[in-house]
């Protein structure tokens, strides 16, 4: 019986040996490069609070303190020197600590965001939610306009390109606009969100096929 | 970044020779950045491949001694091409992301290796993954025959391997068993021989990353002359895959159900018994036309 624990590999041999020919059915590895596409997040906290009828929040953050692309890419085992552009596919939002007023409405909320001294470009706008209670995560609606995703998107490749340095706070800290109304405007609101930011990445790979 | 062989089609070839480390690593990353419906659509052309490969070349003869010795162990291998509307499909919006004209084509497992950029509503861009730029599927399995009791002989096909945990595959395992009865042993003045076989098979990859189930059966008629020995075979397979993975975005765990697929199976070949082996071939009219081969050791 020895001899039979290697009969499927002389058969195997023997079959590609025979059949070493072009035909439909004899293997052949080929190196292929492979453009994956792979999706990463991450999740910015907000807490806001006041009293009236409306919500005006600024505040500057560098995108640096909350987003570690490096992170993402060895999550998925990427190689940032493969890495041929990284995009934002989406945002969305969740109320994590209601307000205290359960039937709290925010009203054609809008968030912007800009860069130094450029104008601010409307992220988010439109924006209508409950904050009343805790939410699952909700599509946050993207200005149709899209100046800000491109500013953003600009950001990200800026600081991919610059791995695993970084690149200066100043071209990865923005400013950011939170505006919107909210009702009921008699009683003081105070509730915590939280936006996740979704990105799409591609890089290429260098993979062995056999065709 | 350091890869390794890719594409599930080679699995078994891989595991036969020995040499290959974590088949299929790339294409579970690639599943990881699509969500469930645009998985299936992704592993859309495997089902009809596997099916066609995986049911062919098990029964090539329909002659069955009723009693007697019978073994014989081999290797065989199938493979099916892929048609021009296999390598792409529409994809369905994933959750939060609305597409805008013009709606990309993107690339199937076996499409084009460059991933595709779709535009979204307000700016936004979601990337699909290339796939492998394979023309033709192959599988190949190791057989084993052993008869003959009453007319009936079993047939037993088995491949696995590991690979380490550290990798995205770190197992795949390929299990058929079945069996083949002699008709023509009731029916002694028929011209040809004739013979009911069954075959079910399990192919696994990371246990759940692909999970597979075929089902094949059918009569295979052959006549025998001094070397040669046509056959041909009606039968129908049924067929189930079911994908697993997760979502590299959010980490989530995303489980994919293919519909089980039923169709008829019809097998032309010949089959040659030279001095120390027997080798056949033949083609097959299934869930994906094909052409098989296969060489074994034995009687």
């Amino acid at each position: 019986m020895r001899h039979f624990r290697y009969l499927p590999h002389l058969a195997l041999a023997a079959a590609l040996g025979v059949a070493n020919g072009g035909c439909v059915l004899i293997p052949d590895i080929e190196d292929r490069i492979v453009e994956l596409a792979v999706g990463g997040t991450t999740v910015v906290g907000f807490a806001t609070s006041g009293s009236g009828s409306s919500i005006d929040e600024t505040n500057t953050v560098n995108i640096l303190e909350g987003l570690n692309i490096a992170q993402i890419l060895a999550d998925n085992g990427i190689d940032v020197s493969d890495v041929t552009d990284i995009a934002l596919a989406g945002l969305e939002y969740r109320i994590t600590v209601p307000d205290p007023e359960a039937t709290r409405q925010i009203v054609d909320g809008a968030v912007t965001i800009r860069r130094g001294a450029d104008p601010e470009l409307t992220l988010i706008s439109g924006f209508n939610a409950g904050a009343g209670a805790v939410t699952g995560w909700q599509v946050a609606p993207l200005d149709p306009g899209g100046l800000a995703v491109a500013l953003i998107n600009d950001i990200l490749n800026t600081i991919r390109t610059e791995l695993p340095l970084s690149p200066p706070p100043d071209v990865t800290t923005i400013t950011y606009h939170v505006t919107g109304g909210t009702t009921p405007a008699a009683v003081p609101h105070n509730f915590t969100w939280e936006l996740k930011v979704k990105l799409t990445i591609t890089g290429t790979v260098k993979v062995k096929v056999l065709t | 970044m350091t890869r390794r062989i890719a594409g599930t089609l080679v699995v078994a070839l891989a595991v036969l020779a020995g040499g290959a480390r974590s088949a299929g690593a790339q294409l579970a990353d690639n599943l990881g950045a699509l969500t469930g419906e645009n998985s299936r659509k992704y592993l859309g052309p495997l089902p009809d491949a596997l099916s066609g490969t995986m049911n062919a070349a098990i029964f090539t003869s329909g002659k069955v001694p009723r009693a007697g010795l019978e073994f014989s162990i081999g290797i065989k291998a199938m493979g099916v091409a892929f048609a021009d509307e296999d390598r792409r499909f529409t994809p369905t919006d994933p959750p939060g992301f609305t597409s805008v004209p013009p709606i990309q084509q993107v690339p199937t497992v076996v499409g084009g290796t460059t991933a595709v950029s779709q535009s979204g509503q307000g700016g936004a861009t979601q990337y699909y993954p290339g796939g492998f730029d394979i023309g033709e599927f192959l599988f190949a399995a190791p057989q084993l025959t052993i008869g003959s009791l009453m007319g009936t002989r079993a047939v037993l096909r088995w491949a696995s391997g590991s690979f380490g945990s550290d990798n995205l595959i770190d197992k795949v395992s390929l299990f058929g068993i079945g069996a083949q009865h002699s008709i023509s042993q009731y029916m002694p003045a028929a011209p040809v021989d004739l013979a009911l076989g069954v075959f079910y098979q399990s192919f696994e990859l990371n246990d759940s990353l692909l999970d597979t189930k075929a089902f094949h059966v059918d009569v295979t008629a052959s006549r025998s002359f001094p070397i040669l020995q046509p056959y041909a075979a009606i039968g129908f397979d049924t067929f189930k895959m079911d994908a697993a993975y997760e979502d590299t975005g959010t980490g989530t765990s995303i489980s994919v159900d293919f519909d089980r697929k039923t169709n008829v199976h019809l097998t032309a070949g010949v089959l040659a018994r030279l001095a120390f082996a027997t080798i056949h071939a033949e083609g097959n009219i299934a869930a994906t036309n094909g052409l098989a081969v296969g060489l074994s050791f034995g009687r």
